[in-house]
């Protein structure tokens, strides 16, 4: 990776966001923290998979909505499917098991 | 040194134990009561229909033959619900400007299938057949209920585990002649001549019906 970090704007930026911040805030580098867009097409570029995640859904967050998923999916109960009959039949047919279910 | 602990810290603790060990209980209770209800086992309940059909009066008033729409019942696992034609073989006769069958005609005119909602239904792991079950001669009232009472189709039985194995553990009680599987009152048959009380045991006799195969 070329070490497009420590110029003297992004340390500036960097610490203009740091100002303000308290508490856990995570980062993997100061150049995701500083968010510029130039980092943002090179990850993009570099690491597709990791780009989305940089501004959306963290692993932590990912984690948290595939346990509630799992957690809900055994209150769904039954789902009662719709039911289509043919319009017109056709002759001798007979359904086979879980045809159209 | 101060005592860490005051005096009814012991009552409380176990005060405690107890609230913890009653709600864990009474959690217990809950879910258990309410996957017995009607809420988790949908019996009793109508659903939305496109057409509000009704089977009272199509099978209850008019007697036609559960095999007249179900055509399949016999030959398939699936009882199959009516083609569209078939609604259409009357009601291009009856009731032919009816608003409430509006549905129907235009599933014929378009090509489109009606769409219903299934009332009952088994979970997908259960490999249900209808037809073996009308050919041993299980009339069809003692899963579907009395369906020539139901204005609007509802859920006779939950479709629970428990509730298939209490035929499948002693079948006799549950079989009828097969070719009166459509019957829909059967109140008192088995009491009405001595032949009849002991019919569904010769009949598990005659037919190989293994209950102990059944169940596992």
């Amino acid at each position: 990776m070329r070490r497009s970090g420590a110029t003297p704007e992004i340390t500036a930026d960097i610490r203009r966001r740091l100002a303000g911040l308290s508490g856990r805030t995570f980062w993997r580098s100061l150049d995701e923290l500083a968010r510029t867009p130039a980092f943002h097409r090179f990850l993009e570029a570099e690491f597709p998979s990791l780009a989305s995640s940089a501004g959306g859904m963290d692993r932590r967050s990912m984690l948290k909505v595939m346990g509630a998923s799992l957690a809900l999916a055994g209150c769904d109960g039954e789902a009662d499917g719709a039911a289509l009959p043919y319009v017109k039949a056709p002759e001798d047919a007979v359904p086979s098991p879980r045809q159209g279910r | 040194m101060p005592q860490t602990l005051s005096a009814s810290a012991d009552t409380r603790l176990r005060a405690g134990l107890l609230v913890v060990a009653v709600a864990a209980g009474g959690a217990v209770l809950v879910a258990g009561g309410y996957m017995e209800s009607s809420y988790a086992t949908l019996v009793g309940w109508v659903r939305e229909q496109p057409v509000p059909f009704s089977h009272e009066h199509h099978v209850g008033r008019l007697g036609i033959d559960c095999r007249y729409c179900h055509t399949t019942v016999e030959t398939s696992p699936e009882a199959g619900l009516p083609a569209t034609e078939i609604c259409m073989t009357c009601h291009s006769q009856l009731w032919t400007g009816a608003p409430m069958l509006a549905p129907v005609r235009e599933s014929l005119v378009t090509g489109e299938p009606l769409v219903w909602n299934r009332v009952a239904r088994v979970p997908d792991y259960v490999y249900f057949n209808h037809s073996i079950h009308m050919g041993r001669g299980v009339p069809c009232a003692t899963c579907h209920g009395r369906v020539d009472e139901m204005p609007l189709m509802r859920r006779a039985e939950p479709s629970q585990m428990e509730w298939c194995l209490e035929c499948h553990r002693d079948p006799a009680p549950a079989l009828r002649p097969p070719s009166e599987v459509t019957r829909m009152d059967w109140s008192g048959w088995s009491d009405e001549t001595p032949d009849r009380a002991t019919y569904g045991r010769r009949m598990v006799e005659q037919l190989g019906i293994e209950p102990a195969k059944l169940d596992d």
